[in-house]
């Protein structure tokens, strides 16, 4: 598509790709991770691009947004499990140690 | 009569088109709404009531996102003031997301197509948020939040 040069091409392709910034900036404060912030870096490109009629490198950076913020939310829900899995770990050692330490009487 | 009942039917049918568009909104409106509901019952201002931030807990450094929950908590008990206490960006995210999704429905409803926001917005919207990043965790900006232990 770079034959197009700086002018967005003719025909259907006049509506630009959903630069997902909203669910950027979600998983941004959700997710608590920087993958959030390589994904608005990228949903901000998608607006840079389509001003310059990059619309392929518009389209990419979208599906790079997509990227990061599965990975976001991924490695998001990944860590609220392994924070619960060790929060009952802790209460379980605790008590094990709590109830060996009176049978040891 | 006879004239004005098939331009009625026209113009139900035509709302009937519309309102069908706003599936999308409506659900994301219904998960907001849910997403407050939870948020303000189950109080993340208490501690042990949520799990802690990954990034704060690795690093020691407040996350862009960190006090996200319990500003909203705030926000839902209309402590706006408290709000701002733990995470400004919340409080500008919500008014933020509000415009947003009065935009989205404006323009399904009207039938329009995507536009994107100007290419300065967008790298605006990563410069503030880095810069709110950096900021709330040095010396002297304490004000953005959320209270250090």
């Amino acid at each position: 598509m770079s034959e197009y040069g700086t002018t967005p091409p003719p025909g259907g392709m006049t509506v630009p790709p959903d630069n997902k910034m909203v669910w950027s900036v979600l998983v941004t404060l959700f997710c608590c991770l920087p993958f959030g912030i390589v994904a608005i870096i990228k949903s901000s490109e998608v607006n840079n691009k389509w001003a310059a009629g990059d619309v392929a490198g518009a389209n990419a950076s979208a599906a790079e947004a997509s990227k990061w913020i599965k990975w976001s939310v991924i490695t998001g829900i990944v860590g609220v499990v392994l924070a619960i899995i060790a929060y009952v770990l802790f209460f379980a050692a605790l008590f094990a140690a709590s109830s060996s330490s009176s049978s040891g009487m | 009569m006879t004239d004005a009942n098939p331009a009625l039917a026209e113009v139900v049918e035509s709302v009937g088109i519309r309102l069908r568009c706003l599936g999308q909104p409506a659900l994301a409106l219904a998960a907001a709404l849910a997403y407050g509901v939870v948020v303000h019952l189950h109080d993340p201002t208490q501690p042990g009531n949520y799990p802690t931030c990954p990034f704060l807990w690795l690093t020691g450094w407040a996350c862009p996102g960190c006090g996200t929950l319990r500003a909203s908590h705030e926000l839902t008990e209309g402590n706006v003031v408290g709000a701002l206490a733990y995470n400004p960006l919340t409080v500008l995210t919500v008014v933020g997301l509000g415009v947003v999704w009065v935009r989205w429905v404006r323009r399904l409803w009207l039938g329009r197509a995507r536009t994107l926001a100007p290419p300065w917005m967008a790298r605006g919207l990563v410069v503030l948020i880095i810069a709110f990043w950096i900021l709330r965790n040095l010396p002297g900006f304490e004000f953005l939040g959320p209270p250090r232990g």
